[in-house]
C-alpha cells in the first residue's frame, strides 16, 4: 500500500551496490515536511497556495486573477474599485537553476503600489467585487476559500512587512534584506521591487530538489559505470566462450594441424544454450504483436524457465553438459549477466517510480505545482520555470535493455547460428551453398530443383540467373565456414541431399524409390 | 505459425499436417473491417517451389475472389517465389482486402460494380462482411 515499503521491498531484492546508490525516498519524504512547515510559516499552508495558484496558469495577463489593492489599508476599499482594473497581483512558484544550485521561490508581482486589501477580485468573477467583507464569512464555497487564501497570504507578506508602506512607493524601489547564506526560511533573500515583484527563497524546498537532483545525478554515473563494468565483463566472457566453443578443424586443414586444435570444444553445448536464450526472449519480445521491453515479472519467470531449460540439457542430449570446466565458468558469469540485467531493470523502475512518486507527494502535500514544460506562461519573468526541465534530470534510457542489447551483439555472435546460414527456401542449412549473380544464397538441392521445374527467377530478386547457375557458383569461402560451424548439420545436409536426387532419378527413370527391389 | 501476423490464424489439420484452416480479419479502414473471414490453405507436395492452394471459403463481396472463394493474386501463381511462405501470403491475402484491384477480375459482376459505382458497391462488400462474416 505506501510506496515507501513497496520501495523499500524492492530494494531489499537488489545486490547491496545497488541498494546504496537508490534514491532515497524516505529522506526526502522528511524534507517534504520541512517544505510544509517553511510554507506554514509564510502563512501558505497547502489549502491556501493551491487556492492562490489556482488563479494561476492563465494565459494571458488580462485574464489574470487578481488582488485589488487599495491605497489606503483595510478600509475605504470602495474609493479605488474603478482603478482595479489596473492593477494585479499575482504568484508563481518557479524554479530557479544556476549552475546545479537549484533555488525554488515564490514570485509575487503586484503592480501599482500599495498595501493589499482582503477583498480578491478575480477578473472571471467579478461579482466578488460587491462583496464587502468577505474576510470575516466562513462560507465553504470555493470563492471564499480563495479569498481567504489571499488574505491570509497578505496578512502574512504585511507581517513579512514587506509591503509596508508600500503605497508611497511607485514601483521604483528595490529593497535589499537579509543574506544568501540565511538558514531562517522566512527570511527575505532579495526583494525586487520592480513593478512590486518580490521574490521568496524556499530554502528547505530548495535542500528538498537539491538532494533528488544529486540522488538522480550521481545514478546517471553510477549507471553508466555498471554499463562500462558490465561490456568488459561481456568481453571477457565472449572471448572465454570463443575458448570453449571452437568449430572443429575444417577438412583441408584437418590432416595438417589437427594435432594443434583441442579435439574438445563444447560448441554444440553452447549453441543450444544460445538457442534456447533467443527463443526464450526473456527481455524483450521480438513478436509483432507485443513487440518490446517486457515487465519485471515476465523478466524474471522467463528467466528462470531458461535457467531450467539449460539445467536440462544433460538429460535432453544424455551426455555431460560441458567437456570443459571452462565452459562452466562461463555459463555461470553468463547467467549472472542475465540475473544482472533484471537486477538493474527492477532498480531502474523503482528508482523512476520514486522520483516519480516523490514529487506527486511534493505537490500534494504542499500544494506547490508541479513544474514541467507545459506550464507555460505569457509572462516571461517565470520562464525560469521552464528551467525544470532541465533542472530534473530526466531517467537515463533503459540500462536494461541497452545491457540485452549488448549480449545480443558481443556475447551471440561468438557461435554462429544457423538461422542466418540457412536457405530461403528448404530453411536448411543451406548446404551446398550457391550464390547466385544477384549475391543471393540458396542450398544447391533447390535451386537444382528450380532449374529442373524451369523457374528462372531468384526468388529474393526475380533476377533471371537461376538457369545459369553452375559449379562456379559455389561459395566455398562459405562452404568452408559451414563444415566448421555446423559439422553435424552440413554432413546431414548432404546426406539429405544425397538421398533425395537418388530417389529424384529413379522417379526420373520411373521407379518408386520406396519400394523394395524388383529384382530381387 | 509461430509469431503470427496480427489479424491472422493459421492451424493445420490434425489427419493433414499439409492443410490449414485459415482466418483473416478485414483490414481497418476497408469495407470487410470487423468481419473474420474462414479461408482454406493446402500446401501440395511441390511445396515450396509450387504456390500453396489458397481458397475462401466464407463469402465475401471482392472483385478478385469469385463465388467459389478462388482468389486472384499474382504471388498465388505466376508470381510464386519458393522464398514466400504461408505467413507472407496470408499477409499478401489480407492486403488484397484492403486493396481491391477491379481492373484484374475474377468476379466480374463484382469488378464491374465497383469500377461503376465504388461506394455502392463498397455498401454491398459491408453488407455482406455483416451477413456473412460477423465473427463468431
Amino acid at each position: 500500500m505506501h510506496f515507501s515499503k513497496t520501495y523499500t521491498q524492492i530494494l531489499l531484492t537488489l545486490p547491496p551496490e545497488l541498494r546504496d546508490n537508490a534514491i532515497q525516498y524516505r529522506q526526502l519524504k522528511k524534507l517534504i515536511n520541512k517544505v510544509v512547515l517553511e510554507l506554514n510559516s509564510l502563512g501558505l499552508d497547502p489549502s491556501v497556495l493551491s487556492a492562490l495558484l489556482a488563479a494561476e496558469g492563465s494565459v494571458s495577463i488580462a485574464e489574470t486573477p487578481r488582488i485589488s489593492i487599495h491605497s489606503d489599508s483595510t478600509e475605504g476599499k470602495n474609493a479605488e474599485d474603478g482603478q482595479a482594473p489596473s492593477s494585479y497581483s499575482k504568484i508563481v512558484y518557479e524554479l530557479h537553476n544556476d549552475q546545479d544550485r537549484i533555488e525554488p521561490r515564490l514570485r509575487v508581482w503586484k503592480q501599482r503600489s500599495a498595501t493589499f486589501d482582503s477583498s480578491a477580485e478575480a477578473v472571471e468573477s467579478p461579482s466578488s467585487e460587491e462583496e464587502p467583507e468577505v474576510v470575516g464569512q466562513t462560507q465553504n464555497s470555493d470563492q471564499s476559500r480563495r479569498e481567504d487564501a489571499h488574505h491570509d497570504l497578505l496578512q502574512q507578506l504585511r507581517r513579512m512587512k514587506l509591503f509596508q508602506d508600500s503605497d508611497a512607493v511607485q514601483g521604483a524601489a528595490i529593497w535589499e534584506e537579509a543574506d544568501h547564506t540565511s538558514s531562517n526560511p522566512t527570511d527575505v533573500e532579495e526583494i525586487e521591487f520592480e513593478d512590486q515583484e518580490l521574490v521568496i527563497p524556499l530554502l528547505s524546498d530548495s535542500a528538498f530538489y537539491q538532494l533528488l537532483y544529486d540522488a538522480i545525478q550521481s545514478l546517471e554515473t553510477y549507471m553508466n559505470s555498471i554499463h562500462a563494468d558490465f561490456t568488459t565483463t561481456l568481453h571477457r566472457l565472449s572471448s572465454d566462450i570463443a575458448q570453449t566453443a571452437r568449430p572443429s578443424p575444417s577438412e583441408q586443414a584437418a590432416g595438417v594441424v589437427s594435432h594443434l586444435i583441442p579435439a574438445k570444444s563444447d560448441l554444440d553445448t553452447w549453441r543450444i544454450i544460445f538457442s534456447h536464450y533467443i527463443d526464450a526472449e526473456i527481455f524483450e519480445s521480438v513478436s509483432e504483436r507485443n513487440r518490446g521491453e517486457r515487465s519485471i515479472e515476465d523478466c524474471e519467470q522467463r528467466l528462470q524457465i531458461f535457467a531450467g531449460k539449460v539445467a536440462a540439457i544433460h538429460t535432453d542430449t544424455g551426455r555431460k553438459t560441458f567437456r570443459l570446466k571452462q565452459s562452466r565458468v562461463a555459463l555461470d558469469a553468463f547467467m549472472k549477466a542475465n540475473l544482472m540485467i533484471l537486477y538493474i531493470k527492477k532498480f531502474q523502475f523503482a528508482n523512476a517510480e520514486a522520483t516519480r512518486k516523490i514529487l506527486k507527494k511534493h505537490a500534494k502535500r504542499t500544494a506547490l505545482p508541479l513544474l514541467d514544460s507545459s506550464s507555460s506562461s505569457s509572462y516571461p519573468a517565470i520562464d525560469a520555470a521552464s528551467l525544470t526541465v532541465a533542472t530534473i534530470p530526466k531517467p537515463s534510457t533503459s540500462m536494461s535493455r541497452i545491457l540485452v542489447q549488448a549480449i545480443g551483439e558481443t556475447l551471440l555472435p561468438v557461435v554462429p547460428h544457423i538461422d542466418d546460414y540457412s536457405c530461403l527456401i528448404c530453411t536448411n542449412l543451406a548446404f551446398k551453398p550457391i550464390r547466385l549473380s544477384c549475391r543471393h544464397l540458396f542450398c544447391v538441392r533447390c535451386l537444382v530443383k528450380m532449374q529442373k521445374r524451369g523457374q528462372d527467377e531468384c526468388p529474393m530478386c526475380r533476377m533471371r540467373n537461376v538457369h545459369i547457375a553452375n559449379r562456379s557458383n559455389v561459395d566455398w569461402t562459405m562452404l568452408q565456414f559451414m563444415q566448421q560451424w555446423f559439422p553435424k548439420e552440413s554432413r546431414q545436409k548432404q546426406k539429405e541431399n544425397e538421398k533425395e536426387a537418388a530417389d529424384e532419378e529413379l522417379r526420373e527413370m520411373g521407379i518408386d524409390p520406396n519400394q523394395s527391389c524388383v529384382v530381387c | 505459425m509461430s509469431d503470427p501476423a496480427p489479424g491472422i490464424t493459421a492451424s493445420p489439420h490434425d489427419d493433414n499436417l499439409r492443410y490449414f484452416d485459415v482466418t483473416i480479419q478485414g483490414p481497418d479502414g476497408s469495407p470487410f473491417a470487423n468481419g473474420i473471414f474462414k479461408l482454406e490453405l493446402f500446401l501440395p507436395e511441390e511445396y515450396p517451389m509450387a504456390p500453396p492452394k489458397v481458397r475462401f471459403l466464407t463469402k465475401i463481396y471482392h472483385p478478385n475472389i469469385d463465388k467459389l472463394g478462388r482468389i486472384c493474386l499474382d504471388i498465388l501463381k505466376d508470381k510464386w517465389s519458393p522464398a514466400l511462405q504461408i505467413r507472407t501470403v496470408l499477409l499478401s491475402v489480407q492486403a488484397l482486402l484492403s486493396a481491391p484491384n477491379p481492373d484484374d477480375p475474377l468476379a466480374t459482376d463484382v469488378a464491374k460494380h465497383y469500377k461503376e459505382n465504388e461506394l455502392d458497391a463498397q455498401r454491398v462488400s459491408r453488407e455482406w462482411t455483416e451477413k456473412w462474416a460477423g465473427g463468431e
